[in-house]
């Protein structure tokens, strides 16, 4: 018997998907109208996919047994409570770049001879971050950070101000605590040491921040919100 | 069936009720079972992690934040957890690849159909079996497999060729 035209093989089985545009398939059925070996290739096909649908058939019909098998396993589960990001969008945004531009200074730092210098890994950090947080995150960030502190400036309150540092040392904490958990003990070690580094450099420069922020609040003075107020969007952005 | 739409389904399983997610496995399960089939080209396999799949499903459900989508959830998360098990099951996988058919007088043209299926390599197996199998059109396998129409046309094509090579090679055409 002769063979199917091989440089027909796959235009009868795109025609057999419905693949070909309208010049095409009619191409095709022209070929077939004058061959039989592809004709009957075509056959052969057909019913394969019958074949297929068949096998589908047969497996759909098992269906409702399986689907009270998985209905009766549910019987011993329970939805999981929700995970709820700990950390606020600003705040998500600001560790993860830190994070994300700290990891690659410290990969540049593991890669050289010398071991870690902190001093020098907070410069690096600082230079990074203040190129990279410009084109893509300054103004957002500097927005926000303007709202807050004029919204911290506005606040004589300090318990808020140590609750919002406490936060942030809880966020990071938590950051990396998740993050370490699955990377590996060496990248563990090295993360934990750049959140120390971070969170200290941080620190130093909150105290700054603070002191500067008391200095301009007791020079101003003036257009101040209440302190019950902001004791309320401090609550319940702690809540959210 | 429940004619509740799967947002509300989704809602209501997320307050734990069971009632509710069953309505989810029964729109969806088949879905799930061709998919997890697809990738594992064994019906026992296929119904272990489909099951898997579900559960996981519900006990997850808090984290899918939009309820109308969980038929596409649902779907990834069989399709993932079945491209787990292939991993771990690849030299058991392999071992049954490389064997010779069993070929008797006996077996019917499905049974081989069933056997030639299982040998394609999954990743042409999986658009197949959901474009045959499940019924749906090309433009949906490519959606679900994040491809494009063109794409699922050509593992389409050649899942067919090698199909009909396999059982042609035994002499045997369904």
């Amino acid at each position: 018997m002769k063979r199917f035209c091989p440089e027909m093989q796959d235009r009868i089985i795109d025609y057999m998907l419905g693949a070909l545009d309208a010049p095409e398939a009619q191409a095709v059925r022209e070929h077939l109208d004058r061959c039989d070996a592809c004709r009957q290739f075509l056959q052969g096909l057909t019913q394969q996919g019958e074949g297929l649908l068949g096998l589908g058939e047969r497996m759909a019909a098992e269906m409702g047994a399986r689907q009270d098998r998985v209905i009766r396993a549910l019987e011993t589960v329970a939805p999981n409570a929700r995970v709820v990001p700990i950390i606020g969008g600003f705040v998500r945004v600001a560790v993860a770049a830190v994070l994300v531009l700290g990891a690659g200074v410290l990969i540049g730092r593991m890669t050289a001879p010398r071991p870690i210098d902190p001093e020098q890994l907070r410069a690096d950090l600082e230079a990074s971050i203040a190129a990279s947080l410009k084109p893509a995150l300054q103004e957002g960030i500097l927005a926000e950070l303007d709202q807050r502190l004029q919204a911290t400036l506005a606040s004589n309150d300090t318990k808020l101000r140590v609750e919002v540092a406490e936060q942030i040392s809880r966020d990071l904490q938590s950051f990396a605590s998740r993050f370490t958990s699955g990377s590996e003990q060496l990248m563990d070690r090295r993360f934990a040491e750049l959140v120390e580094v971070i969170e200290a450099a941080r620190l130093t420069d909150r105290r700054q921040v603070a002191r500067a922020l008391e200095l301009i609040r007791v020079q101003t003075g003036a257009g101040l919100r209440s302190v019950a107020a902001l004791r309320e969007n401090a609550a319940t952005t702690l809540e959210n | 069936m429940d004619e509740r739409s799967d947002k509300d389904l989704v809602t209501a399983s997320c307050g734990g009720d069971r009632t509710a997610y069953a309505g989810l496995v029964r729109r969806h399960y088949a879905h799930v079972f061709l998919v997890c089939f697809g990738v594992l080209g064994n019906v026992h396999d296929a119904e272990d992690v489909a099951q898997d799949a579900m559960i996981k499903g519900f006990e997850q459900i808090r984290q899918l934040r939009a309820g109308d989508q969980f038929g596409g959830w649902i779907v990834a998360i069989a399709r993932n957890l079945s491209i787990n098990q292939l991993r771990k099951r690849k030299t058991r996988d392999e071992a049954l690849a490389a064997r010779p058919p069993e070929h008797s007088a006996a077996q019917s043209g499905n049974e081989d159909l069933e056997r030639a299926v299982a040998r394609l390599p999954w990743d042409l197996r999986l658009p197949l079996v959901m474009h045959y199998l499940d019924g749906q059109d090309v433009k949906a396998v490519a959606e679900r497999l994040e491809m494009s129409p063109s794409g699922v046309y050509l593992k389409l094509r050649t899942a067919i060729k090698e199909l009909q090579q396999m059982l042609t090679a035994k002499g045997d055409t369904p």
